[in-house]
């Protein structure tokens, strides 16, 4: 019975693409939801951190496959809930293999300080496209929604453009051509993903990039201006002199120190205190800096949904709104802080139905013709490889 | 509370049936039979038995729908956390922990008991338990080994911070004199042991203990000891920090506590992992401050043993901090050795 039914849509659909133009079945908006509360989320969050520190690391490998499952089973797609299915054994062995290739990092830079680490990455570099590539892939293969699977297929080229070449471009334009490295990179794995048979495409102009860039550089300096008076008090006030003992000053230094007179070791001291006090006023600027990433990524994201298909016709958007966005940032950060990340679970909870409540989905005719490829799983390794260097995956943002 | 009557009935749940990796679905129910191990699953399609040991159910967390797959690779999609809850019993041990992984995470009172118990053993486990297996670790490893990545260490040392020695011949003898006298209390190797001077520059009247049996002094604390047992006192500090392994040990504690917490964080960003990891920074700097404790018991054990006087030291590591001040004075956690009150006291109580 069930294969009859399958093999007909498979049938239909077939037909609809050998016809060329798409009969007008009607695009249709479909809602968007996260329905998880941070009150559920929080015992899980904390039970979980608390297992994974107990067993060592162990546990992490499970803590990890039922916040995925949370989270992804708490967001859905017209009643359709998303899926995560890795297994958490692979997992774990993927994570064992991580630990044994960050040992031996560590141990070579400690040990043989400057050169370990250089080797380290001369030696990995070659391999990152394929691991970046292959996490990607298994990721992708992992999940679901409404019972078909992604899947990921890139090229080692591709991936070395993406997230090893492109951060440098980036860097070394200052940011001016940030937007390009930023579209390329996102557009790789968009154009390389898909969801059962059928392939998405992405096709975001540059213009709305620059835009998000503005905004962001307009953020960094908003922030930046309210913050001066703050930095500016904070500078001028406070006097470190009373902290800064000759205990500071470099034991071979101090000879000289105390061959000077008193007036001659008072300015070493002044000028001393307001190097440190010039440096506690530019990490002030650092939260600045921080809310402008934010704000930047936020707005990259509603350019590039708004212009990614799947094929079938099916369109995507993203409608962030910048206050109450910058509000969510600011007061996710400060929650946190003031907690002393006893909050992290419900700022992570409060980002996440921002998101979906901001994302669209116009979904063009029928949707039960999606039917999965067949494939197999692949090894998790190169997934927790990324996962852990913090190497950020996430379609989402 | 269910009566009788309720007991009887067969339990229903309601949910949506998939086929077999396609996006198309019926809705559907499943019924239970208390007494038989079948499942009656109903659908548009009829009804169709179900042998409860072909299927899997995929484990409770939060209110997550939960997904039953048949033996035939359809699934069925059920949200009845209750219902599911009384008609699928966990069986394996596996399913059984997850079961109880789940009972914990609920958000009820209990939580606050059951993350303050499980938090404080895993607080014991990190703080006294971990320590031990990377300390046998340390044991296990050869000096030989030690030697060989301490030179290196030295090498970068002597590039970056220390200077060539400006100790006459003379003193320097007399000095290596006193550090093999010790070795030899100690029943030590004398080959494993090499004495290095140098001039402290930038790190002034220092001591350092390499791992392997590297021992660095500087001119300047030879200067500022008053008396030979002064700087012998200092000399079998560091062989305690050498025999005892205390920076391959430290090291590795550092390691490891690093590795847990990457793995147990893994889903924090950059900013709130700096302030998760502060404890784990105090725990090491708490460490250490054991091992110069550590290190000054071995010190005046073999100061004994050599028939020196240990609290000779004590005008020594005065002299040492006399610029420090008040924040020298105290131990805190946020330095790397005791404060030299408590290790004034340790030596003045050695007689």
């Amino acid at each position: 019975m069930a294969g009859v039914e399958v093999s007909a849509y498979q049938d239909i659909r077939q037909n609809i693409a050998s016809e060329g133009a798409q009969p007008d079945m009607g695009t249709r908006s479909l809602p968007v939801r996260f329905d998880g509360e941070g009150k559920e989320y929080f015992g899980i969050w904390f039970v979980n951190l608390i297992l994974s520190i107990l067993t060592l690391g162990v546990w992490s490998a499970w803590a990890k496959v039922r916040r995925l499952k949370w989270f992804y089973g708490q967001t859905s797609i017209d009643g359709h809930a998303f899926d995560y299915h890795a297994p958490p054994v692979n997992i774990l062995i993927g994570r064992i293999i991580v630990v044994a290739v960050v040992i031996a990092f560590a141990t070579a830079e400690h040990f043989f300080p400057g050169i370990g680490l250089a080797v380290g990455y001369i030696v990995l570099i070659p391999f990152l496209p394929w691991v970046i590539n292959r996490s990607l892939r298994f990721h992708a293969r992992m999940t679901s929604w409404r019972n078909v699977r992604f899947d990921f297929k890139g090229s080692w080229l591709g991936a070395f453009l993406a997230f090893l070449v492109m951060p440098f471009v980036a860097t070394f334009s200052l940011g001016i051509l940030l937007p390009f490295a930023s579209r390329f990179t996102r557009h790789y794995v968009i154009r390389n993903f898909s969801y059962g048979t059928n392939t998405f495409s992405a096709k975001a102009p540059i213009g709305g990039i620059y835009m998000a860039l503005l905004k962001a550089v307009g953020t960094f300096f908003l922030i930046g201006l309210l913050l001066s008076p703050l930095i500016y008090l904070v500078v001028s006030s406070i006097d470190l002199t009373s902290l800064i003992s000759e205990d500071m000053v470099p034991a071979d230094s101090r000879q000289s120190l105390e061959n000077m007179s008193e007036d001659e070791k008072n300015q070493v001291m002044d000028s001393i205190a307001s190097l440190y006090t010039y440096m506690l006023g530019f990490y002030l600027l650092v939260p600045a800096f921080m809310l402008a990433t934010v704000v930047y990524r936020g707005f990259v994201r509603n350019v590039i949904f708004n212009h990614i298909m799947l094929e079938g016709g099916h369109r995507f958007g993203s409608h962030i709104r910048y206050w109450p966005f910058i509000w969510l940032a600011i007061s996710n950060f400060l929650m946190v802080i003031f907690s002393l990340g006893l909050l992290t679970p419900l700022a992570q909870v409060r980002m996440q139905r921002y998101l979906a409540n901001h994302t669209g989905v116009h979904a063009q005719g029928d949707l039960n013709i999606f039917v999965a490829k067949s494939q197999e799983a692949g090894s998790s390794f190169a997934s927790e490889y990324a996962d852990i260097q913090g190497i950020g995956l996430d379609f989402g943002i | 509370m269910k009566d009788k009557a309720d007991k009887m009935t067969p339990l229903t749940i309601r949910g949506r049936l998939f086929e077999a990796n396609a996006s198309t679905f019926h809705e559907a129910s499943l019924q239970a039979d208390p007494d038989s191990a079948l499942l009656v699953l109903k659908s548009q399609h009829g009804e169709v038995l179900v042998n409860r040991a072909d299927c899997t159910l995929s484990e409770k967390i939060g209110s997550i729908p939960r997904k039953l797959t048949l033996g035939d690779g359809r699934i069925f999609e059920c949200s009845d956390q209750k219902g599911l809850k009384v008609m699928f019993r966990p069986l394996r041990t596996s399913d059984k922990t997850l079961s109880l992984v789940a009972w914990m995470e609920e958000f009820r009172l209990r939580l606050i008991a059951i993350v303050m118990g499980l938090g404080g053993l895993a607080a014991l486990v990190v703080v006294y338990i971990m320590p031990i297996g990377f300390d046998a670790a340390a044991h296990i490893l050869p000096y030989e080994v030690e030697n060989e990545m301490a030179r290196h260490t030295l090498k970068i040392l002597d590039k970056a911070l220390l200077k060539t020695s400006e100790l006459p011949a003379n003193k320097q003898q007399a000095v290596s004199d006193v550090f093999a006298e010790l070795l030899d209390t100690a029943n030590l190797p004398p080959e494993r042991y090499s004495l290095m001077f140098r001039k402290g520059g930038a790190i002034g009247a220092n001591a350092l203990a390499l791992p392997g049996g590297t021992v660095v002094i500087t001119d300047e604390l030879l200067e500022l000891a008053g008396s030979e047992d002064a700087y012998a006192g200092v000399l079998a500090h560091e062989i305690g920090h050498v025999e005892e392994k205390h920076g391959t040990r430290l090291f590795l504690r550092t390691l490891g506590l690093s590795v847990i917490f990457m793995l147990a964080l893994d889903d924090v960003s950059g900013v709130m992992e700096s302030v998760i990891l502060f404890p784990g920074f105090l725990l090491e700097l708490s460490y250490s401050r054991d091992f110069e404790r550590e290190a000054d018991d071995f010190s005046i054990d073999l100061m004994h043993k050599a028939g020196r006087d240990p609290a000779a030291m004590a005008q020594l590591l005065k002299d040492m901090t006399k610029n420090c001040g008040k924040a020298c004075e105290e131990t805190s956690f946020l330095g790397t050795h005791p404060g030299l009150t408590e290790r004034l006291d340790t030596l003045s109580n050695s007689r």
